[in-house]
């Protein structure tokens, strides 16, 4: 680390590296040929010492110069004859070994200094590719998290879109028979007034007025084959009979409804019986039924003020061969004379609503077989049941 | 006993109900034209007579609310009166600010539907006249030469004719003469109409 070798610092430009050479070779000149130190017989040391400090710090060129520098001043001051760069032939291998050494210590130098830069790089790259995984993990843990919300949005969502799915079913449903109904309707209404015009001319023009009455009478029997034929939908939709788990149908619609009934500060409670035989039935049709049960005892309470509002749904049962679910609520209830009256199309108490949901809810448990039917509370509110007859598979 | 000089449009995609409002405007003498769509109904030649349209807001394809904004975009000005199996609010909040003249309900009462039929017709009518009289306006206002359209312009702005005279360096004389040809060109008999044209002159006649 750079902290660690403080000789690491990094390499100066061209120039400096030579001057630094010529620098030392001359330091180590003077301070060989200081007469106090009496190193005038021994210099090498000294002049290695510049060698490998330019190699060191300058590189290979300026430990080059260094050597160089080094062998002419060794040759020109210390060996005899001195102050002649031609040495006397029996110092020649002094000299030899002199600049051996050198350029040994010098490239020994380059070399180590080279090391030294080459792992402090790759410890520097080491350390990058740390910050970078670094910050790729704290990336990645951003996206999971993101990830995990938009998970549980989806979840929400869907959950969500199945309850908007029963709900709308219905509604779609009466707003579909509305507009099927009504142009035929308006058709007889527009065609009757016409003709109403027609008979009070002077003469009455009775041909024009028995084509148009021709078709009214064709429109009011369209009219009543959309009827004819949205009875038929509700009677046969569902030829799927499957044997299901009550309770697990209950336990789905619970969880859909569950934001609904919160929003409206009702606490819904379940006692479910375990053990309980599965019955055959149209999963999405009965979910609706629980569903529509659910929604009526939730309204009911709406004007329940000053005690908690509780609905609870629990499952049991009844005869050998039929499997009980109750709605109970502690809302407005109804009068017992009304306990069939509203079954009936259309009869409703909630000031916006059709009055559809408890009519069809019926029409679908008795297509299952089954019964629903409404009876008052001792207190408040009242308690919905329906049975539907067990299937020939039991679950757990 | 048919009024040929006025006619009733229905777009209406049901052929019953399409039928019954055709009977019921035929028995008050009314010419009638039906549709079974928006698209059928911009592909036909429109009588340059004035009319209305009595359109279904749910039409399969292009729908009354889509039609009413493409006749509006090919500067076609019909009156419509808009005819809905559902009354829904701001669908008909939407209709009537894009000028729609009537929003009903069926089943409606047949006397609803032909009132709004000829104060449709009535509408149709003013406006038609209206255009007309600018085109002819402004074809006698192209009679004036330059200078005269200057000195109308003054004279309109209020300016007295020695006031007109200095401004434009002829003499009053002069002026006096132009204001004469003007007034005969345009057939305005009195200063006052004079000015009510040139507000007209104003305003663009729309494209038909």
């Amino acid at each position: 680390m750079s902290d660690s070798n403080p000789f690491l610092w990094p390499r100066p430009p061209a120039i400096v590296g030579y001057g630094i050479a010529v620098l030392s070779v001359a330091i180590a000149l003077i301070v060989g040929q200081w007469p106090p130190l009496h190193l005038q017989t021994a210099p090498v040391s000294l002049f290695l010492c510049a060698v490998m400090f330019s190699a060191w710090f300058g590189g290979a060129r300026p430990g080059l110069l260094a050597i160089a520098l080094s062998v002419l001043a060794f040759d020109y001051y210390f060996l005899p004859p001195t102050h002649l760069l031609v040495p006397n032939s029996d110092e020649i291998p002094r000299l030899v070994i002199f600049a051996l050494s050198a350029i040994f210590v010098g490239s020994l130098s380059t070399a180590q200094r080279r090391a030294a830069e080459s792992l402090r790089r790759s410890r520097d790259e080491l350390e990058a590719a740390g910050q970078q995984l670094k910050r790729i993990n704290e990336a990645l843990r951003v996206e999971i998290t993101e990830h995990r919300r938009a998970a549980e949005a989806l979840d929400k969502a869907q959950a969500e879109l199945a309850h908007v799915n029963r709900v709308m079913t219905m509604g779609e449903l009466v707003a579909s028979i509305a507009h099927e109904v009504n142009q035929p309707l308006g058709a007889i209404v527009t065609n009757g007034q016409a003709c109403l015009r027609l008979l009070s001319r002077e003469p009455p023009d009775v041909d024009k007025s028995r084509e148009v009455i021709e078709r009214m009478v064709g429109d009011g029997v369209r009219a009543s084959e959309v009827i004819k034929r949205i009875r038929a939908l509700l009677k046969k939709t569902g030829p799927e009979r499957a044997p299901l788990n009550i309770n697990e149908t209950i336990r789905e619609v619970v969880a859909m409804a569950s934001s609904d009934v919160q929003r409206s500060k009702v606490t819904l409670t379940t006692e479910l019986a375990t053990g309980l035989p599965a019955v055959l039935g149209d999963r999405v049709q009965l979910q609706q039924v629980i569903l529509n049960l659910i929604l009526n005892g939730k309204d009911a309470m709406n004007g329940v003020e000053g005690q908690p509002r509780e609905l609870l749904i629990t499952s049991g049962k009844t005869a050998p061969d039929d499997v009980l679910v109750a709605v109970c609520d502690n809302g407005s209830g109804f009068d017992p004379g009304d306990a069939d009256r509203i079954f009936d199309p259309f009869f409703t108490t909630k000031s916006e609503g059709m009055g559809l949901g408890l009519s069809i809810s019926r029409t679908i448990i008795e297509d299952h077989g089954g019964r629903l039917w409404a009876t008052p509370n001792d207190g408040r509110g009242a308690t919905l049941r329906f049975t539907l007859p067990v299937g020939h598979e039991s679950t757990s | 006993m048919k009024n040929v000089e006025q006619v009733v449009y229905i777009v209406d995609d049901d052929p019953s109900m399409r039928d019954a409002v055709k009977t019921l405007i035929e028995t008050v003498g009314l010419s009638c034209r039906a549709f079974e769509s928006g698209q059928e109904f911009l592909q036909s030649h429109l009588a340059d007579v004035p009319g209305c349209l009595v359109l279904d807001v749910r039409l399969p394809g292009l729908s009354g609310l889509s039609l009413q904004r493409e006749l509006a975009e090919r500067g076609i000005q019909i009156p419509i009166i808009f005819i809905t199996g559902h009354g829904d609010i701001p669908m008909s909040v939407q209709a009537m600010k894009a000028g729609a003249v009537e929003f009903l309900t069926k089943p409606f009462r047949d006397q609803d539907l032909l009132d709004a039929i000829e104060q449709a017709t009535e509408r149709d009518r003013a406006a038609r006249s209206q255009r007309t009289e600018i085109i002819e306006l402004r074809e006698r206002y192209e009679t004036l030469t330059p200078r005269e359209r200057e000195v109308m312009t003054a004279v309109v702005a209020g300016l007295l004719n020695k006031q007109i005279a200095a401004e434009l360096g002829i003499s009053e004389k002069t002026v006096n003469v132009h204001r004469g040809q003007i007034m005969q060109k345009l057939r305005a008999e009195s200063l006052a109409e004079l000015v009510r044209m040139s507000e007209k002159l104003r305003v663009t006649p729309p494209d038909i």
